[in-house]
């Protein structure tokens, strides 16, 4: 079977894989980062949304050898030392969830959404790009709120100085 | 014990483990020994099922069973149940069509549950489900309804 390196929330890993194994399983199934998740068979639901050298990618559509020497950052990746992200914190405050299932997906893409968009993040422009993400519970109102306030308070922080940074590729599980 | 006062938001306790992605969700659940299912599952919409021989695929590398709608006949296991029933005003049962846990007899759906593999790993489920797919197939042939404008025909509840 070959083998696959790559580094996960900033460990470098390295395993024996059959060549099909997907990342999603890969992440799941022998790193045991179970955060992200697999919602469907069928590349739409977005649960298992992580970031493969900074941009985000559907886990569930890449082969783990794809990610051969790559970074990939997965929601267990995003705090530091148990201070929350600012996307986490506003998730939180916002109540943009219920059951959870979606969430990491949501949390991630919405990070890669205000690097690609900036921080001032109308509505309009989240929900168009949340099409990849399915939420079955909370009809998407305080998911789209919590993003727009991560979006800010994520500004807000880097602005107060070495504050909270958008990305947190760097720091070890 | 921490007071809420009156008009504060009542935050929820269970966030911190959603957000950070440690919920314990059921496939998140590993335990040593486990075993994995996979649901095979009818590309027909409507078709009778005349036989499942799951010998072939149940002598695959790492399976360690396979179940299907004959089994649950065979141990009197009941249909899915409907979670809250009514009755109707002269106080009789609603009427309800079976859900079966496999399907019995009949598929009625593209997508309908007709054996569940269940093996040490789920590669391996999914193997022996998907090379057996044909023989499962041509066993769930059948008599189909034909769909006229303006008519169906009815192949039976």
């Amino acid at each position: 079977m070959p083998i696959v390196s790559m580094t996960v929330n900033g460990r470098a890993v390295s395993a024996d894989v059959d060549a099909r194994t997907l990342l999603v399983q890969f992440i799941r199934e022998n790193l045991l980062l179970t955060g992200t998740h697999v919602g469907c068979d069928t590349s739409q639901c977005g649960a298992c949304t992580v970031h493969l050298d900074g941009h985000a990618v559907k886990s569930c559509t890449v082969l783990a050898l794809q990610a051969e020497g790559c970074q990939v950052t997965t929601i267990e990746g995003l705090a530091t030392a148990g201070t929350l992200h600012p996307m986490q914190e506003a998730f939180r405050q916002d109540h943009g969830l219920q059951c959870g299932f979606c969430t990491p997906g949501m949390i991630m893409a919405a990070v890669d959404i205000v690097q690609r968009n900036g921080n001032v993040l109308d509505e309009h422009v989240i929900r168009e790009e949340l099409e990849g993400n399915i939420c079955r519970c909370t009809g998407y109102h305080n998911i789209v709120a919590a993003i727009a306030d991560g979006a800010r308070h994520g500004h807000a922080a880097a602005a107060r100085g070495g504050g909270m940074p958008l990305e947190l590729s760097s720091e070890p599980s | 014990m921490t007071v809420t006062k009156i008009g504060e938001a009542v935050r929820r306790k269970e966030d911190h483990r959603f957000i950070t992605g440690k919920g314990q969700y059921t496939d998140d659940i590993s335990r040593p020994g486990q075993a994995h299912a996979y649901f095979l599952r009818s590309p027909h919409a409507h078709a009778r099922i005349r036989k499942i021989d799951t010998s072939a695929a149940a002598a695959m590398p790492g399976v360690v069973g396979i179940l299907t709608g004959a089994e649950l006949a065979e141990d009197k296991i009941g249909d899915l149940i409907c979670g809250w029933m009514i009755h109707s005003k002269d106080g009789s049962p609603m009427k309800m069509g079976s859900h079966p846990a496999l399907a019995k007899g009949k598929v009625r759906y593209v997508g309908d549950h007709v054996a569940v593999v269940i093996a040490e790993t789920l590669d391996q489920a999914k193997d022996a489900a998907e090379r057996h797919r044909g023989r499962l197939r041509a066993a769930a042939g059948g008599r189909r309804p034909r769909h006229r404008a303006g008519r169906e025909d009815a192949a039976g509840p």
